[in-house]
């Protein structure tokens, strides 16, 4: 049977389509790639600061002391009058003075001790905190990993039965728009135009199908999540060297590129106001962290991370 | 009829497809957000690699870089023994190596003969972790100048990791006594901030105190007592020209330069009167007078924006630190009260903090800094004899004279300002003392 | 720009000084500005003998003075932190008060000293309030203030430099020195009030 031009339009109106909502799908895809890159390596600076005044020190002498003024003949100093004392001390002064010596000495040592004690006191306080703080993320992480399982557990089922019913209703969608183009076969025109219609409101039930999809497994996932996004922030935390210009209303953002491991592979500086030294440090702060915690079972290792610096006192 | 059935499985295809595209999408899509609001203090851990010398006079370029930084609080060393190799540009370094050593950072650098029989120092700062160089600068001049050309190594490693300008390369000025009797005598010395490099600028048979800085580093005053009286002096550091400014009866004390360089703050008190804050404006000699109390007033020290003047007085009975205008009639506020003697004042240069000598419940002279915006009090010090505190210009270490014990002479030392550090400066002979420690040098 | 205006300002200082230079009817030896070359300078003080006017104050140097009983007695003791004169120094204050007052010629220079504690200005005051405090007592009882001279060395003219309270007691203390008697130095400025 030839092909009449409503046909041949047809199917150049349906390519056209197909081939174009592929082209926007690559598209986003690789938009969405596009956001991971490599830090450009810096260029190295090569400043020549010359100060010759400086460098040279005070003057060219650097034996000290000047040949003194020889003094003229020198009057004879007053035969030196021995000055009187204050009254000599008492023996119960004397006694006294020991006891002042003594509570001195002792004094002394004391200082001596309780500044080492208060050293080693905050060291240990360190230490202790330090501690206390290891064994709170393991004890957080521990709990957080057995809610984690069972949040899993109900989740996969959740996603079980909400994969069914999207088959399910593609399904039905597929076969509703098949009678349609039957139909169509008879009135082309005006069937077509209505499967044109109908193939939109198929992609708008899919994406809220998917929406709703979606929500269901991140409140499934959110307990699990969250957990792990504290593990990583404490990590990150502790290793993170604030320099004296890290102050609070510095913002600074990182994208963090992963490998599943965990291991940063790299990093880039976002929007930042801090200044070269917070953003030294906070590079070298997430490279020492790595390789990051992993995330609990069920979850996917993101490939990126955003990292917000904002000191808060 | 031909045609449906060709339609129809293209299109099932095609919806297909874009619901594999909108399931996809998420997981692809997922980027988690992480929050950091606060990092721990501290030192970081940086290596510093042997420089490549050129033979010298024995200085060693990053021994004097490692002994600045790790000196100041902020860094940890890496022990020579323990480095993994001794490469001296960026290009032989192996990151991963310094990595697990536990360094952060490492410098690298070399030091170099050139033309006009001066010295080059090369050197690049390098993050051991990201493996970028954060910084690659040469200093030149010559030979005797290398630790000059160190210190400002320190400095400029220093500010690119701590974000605060390094005083490294800077200079302070003391007073040492040396010898006893009759042949005792008293020196005025300026020297690098490190104690080495000493230079007498002045040397009486009498005694000299409270040198000062002018704000460029150009003068020092100071007071002398060579005429068996007091007087204050401003003397010219590179030429050692002085000039007498004051000597009036009685006490002619304490002087301080103002920041912009024009007046000086001088301690007055005629024959009979008490110790009262004069400033002196050395453009036309006029001397006004600003305390007005029946007590000792002195020890002067200026704001940054020079309109205010914290000083020492015992108005209160025993001495405290309080703050008057730099203008007549202008309101005293009382700056201290913690303790009962606080005396001694030197303010930091961006205003927020003021060092001064304490003492404590148990007799111990100690210092202390003051926040002047939070109003926190802080013993750096443990005592039992120290005094007259002076700050380094980038405000992040004071400098004092301390007594450490029962038949040792007093020494100079450092503390700094979180009072975690403390460091004794290179030994001199006789006792030293009243330390000022000098500008920026531009 | 900026350093040279501070030159000016203070070669302006040095024409300008009516704090320091002055000049006594006999020549003095010029010691105010001393130029050292290169990098030192030397403060020798007024050296010489009886006749030269060393400075402003004429001569500073000490001559033996009245030697007969407590007038032997030069120095006067103090507690610390106090200004107060106690003890044999009320005796030695009205013995070289009564001195003064019968040799108007005499002159005599009072150093306040403080021990070694605290901070080295204020301790300048201390010691000026002790020495002022032994000048009110001999100006009460009879010398005049032309005769009396006061300066302090707070805690920079140790007689011990040994860091206990034995010798902080010895060098909290104002020293009376004779000076050669007849001296007419001009009284210095004193700071306007």
């Amino acid at each position: 049977m030839t092909e009449s031009v409503r046909d041949r339009w047809l199917s150049i109106g349906m390519s056209v389509l197909l081939h174009g909502s592929l082209i926007v799908l690559l598209a986003l895809g690789w938009w969405h790639f596009r956001q991971q890159s490599v830090p450009a390596p810096s260029v190295p600076i090569n400043a020549n600061v010359v100060d010759a005044r400086t460098l040279k020190g005070l003057g060219t002498a650097s034996t000290p002391a000047p040949t003194p003024k020889p003094a003229p003949p020198q009057a004879q100093p007053p035969p030196a009058i021995q000055p009187e004392g204050p009254p000599p001390p008492t023996p119960d002064e004397l006694a006294m003075r020991e006891q002042a010596a003594k509570a001195e000495a002792e004094h002394e040592e004391q200082a001596q001790r309780e500044l080492l004690a208060r050293q080693a006191a905050a060291q240990a306080r360190e230490e202790a905190r330090a501690k206390a703080q290891a064994a709170a993320a393991q004890q957080a992480e521990a709990r957080k990993a057995e809610e984690a399982e069972a949040a899993a557990q109900a989740k996969s089922q959740r996603l079980a039965e909400a994969r069914k019913k999207a088959a399910a209703a593609k399904l039905a969608a597929q076969k509703k728009l098949a009678q349609e183009r039957k139909l169509a076969e008879e009135k082309k025109l005006a069937e077509q135009q209505a499967a044109a219609e109908r193939a939109a409101r198929v992609a708008e039930l899919q994406q809220s199908l998917q929406e709703d999809e979606r929500a269901a497994a991140a409140q499934a996932a959110s307990g699990a999540l969250a957990s792990w996004q504290m593990a990583v922030t404490s990590r990150i935390q502790n290793a993170w060297i604030r320099p004296p210009t890290a102050q609070p209303g510095i913002e600074c953002v990182l994208n963090v590129s992963l490998v599943p491991g965990g291991s940063v592979t790299g990093v880039s500086i976002g929007r930042c106001n801090g200044d070269d030294a917070v953003r030294q440090s906070i590079q070298t702060a997430v490279y020492n962290a790595s390789p990051l915690p992993p995330p609990p079972n069920g979850i996917p290792f993101p490939r990126q991370l955003i990292i917000t610096f904002k000191p808060t006192h | 009829m031909n045609a449906t059935p060709r339609i129809t499985p293209l299109l099932r295809i095609f919806l297909a497809l874009l619901t594999a595209a909108w399931l996809a999408a998420p997981a692809a899509r997922a980027q988690l957000q992480i929050q950091i609001t606060s990092g721990v203090t501290n030192p970081v851990p940086i290596a510093v690699v042997p420089f490549a010398e050129a033979p010298a006079d024995g200085t060693d370029v990053a021994d004097v870089v490692q002994h600045d930084l790790v000196g100041s609080g902020r860094f940890t060393e890496l022990a020579r023994n323990k480095m993994p190799a001794t490469p001296t540009n960026a290009a032989d370094v192996k990151f991963a190596d310094w990595k697990a050593a536990g360094s952060d950072y490492v410098v690298v650098g070399q030091v170099t003969p050139i033309a006009g029989g001066q010295l080059a120092v090369d050197f690049n700062l390098l993050n051991a972790l990201t493996g970028q160089s954060i910084t690659r600068q040469r200093f030149t001049g010559s030979a005797s100048a290398l630790r000059n050309a160190a210190h400002r190594v320190s400095d400029v490693i220093y500010q690119a990791i701590t974000g605060i300008r390094g005083a490294f390369a800077t200079r302070i000025a003391y007073v040492a006594v040396v010898g006893q009797g009759a042949d005792q005598r008293f020196q005025l010395v300026i020297a690098d901030a490190d104690g080495y490099n000493q230079h007498l600028i002045l040397e009486s048979r009498f005694p000299l105190m409270s040198p000062a800085w002018s704000p460029d580093g150009q003068w020092i005053s100071y007071v002398s007592f060579e005429n068996h009286l007091s007087a204050v002096y401003v003397q010219r550091v590179l030429t050692g020209q002085r000039t007498c400014v004051s000597m009036r009866a009685g006490i002619n004390g304490a002087p301080a330069w103002s920041p912009d360089s024009r007046r000086l703050a001088l301690t007055l008190s005629g024959d009979s009167g008490h110790p009262q804050i004069y400033i002196l404006d050395l453009s036309n000699q006029h001397l006004t007078r600003i305390t007005d109390s029946p007590a000792i007033n002195t020890e002067a020290t200026w704001s940054p924006d020079g309109r205010y003047i914290y000083f020492t007085s015992d108005r209160a009975g025993e001495p405290q630190i309080y703050r008057i205008g730099a203008t007549p009639g202008s309101p005293t506020q009382r700056i201290t009260f913690t303790d009962e003697y606080n005396a001694g004042p030197h303010i930091s240069a961006d205003g927020k903090l003021l060092a001064m000598v304490t003492r404590d419940d148990s007799g111990s002279y100690r210092i202390a800094v003051q926040n002047l915006v939070t109003g926190e009090f802080k013993m750096l010090t443990p005592g039992r004899l120290d005094q007259s505190p002076s700050f380094a210009p980038n405000g992040a270490t004071i400098m004092y004279a301390a007594r450490p014990g029962r038949g040792q002479e007093g020494i100079l030392a450092t503390i700094s300002v979180d009072g975690l550090t403390g460091l004794s400066l290179k030994a001199t002979q006789g006792e030293v003392r009243d330390p000022a420690w000098g500008p920026f040098i531009q | 720009m900026y350093r040279r205006t501070l030159v000016l300002m203070l070669l302006s200082a040095c024409l300008g000084l009516t704090a320091c230079a002055h000049h006594p009817p006999k020549p003095s030896a010029e010691q105010q500005q001393s130029t050292a070359g290169g990098a030192g300078a030397n403060a020798n003080g007024a050296e010489g003998g009886a006749n030269a006017n060393g400075g402003p104050f004429g001569n500073q140097n000490s001559v033996a003075g009245p030697q007969e009983g407590t007038l032997a007695k030069r120095t006067i003791y103090f507690d610390f932190d106090s200004a107060v004169i106690k003890g044999d120094g009320t005796e030695i204050v009205a013995a070289h008060a009564k001195y003064l007052s019968d040799h108007a010629d005499a002159r005599v220079r009072l150093e306040g000293n403080t021990d070694e504690r605290g901070s080295p200005e204020y301790n300048i005051g201390l010691g000026m309030r002790r020495a002022q405090a032994v000048r009110q007592a001999l100006l009460l009882q009879g010398a005049s203030a032309a005769q009396i001279t006061v300066v302090s060395y707070g805690a920079e003219h140790p007689v011990d430099p040994a860091h206990n309270e034995d010798a902080w007691s010895k060098n909290r203390r104002v020293d009376i020195v004779y000076l050669t008697p007849g001296m007419q130095p001009p009284q210095a400025p004193q700071p306007p009030q």
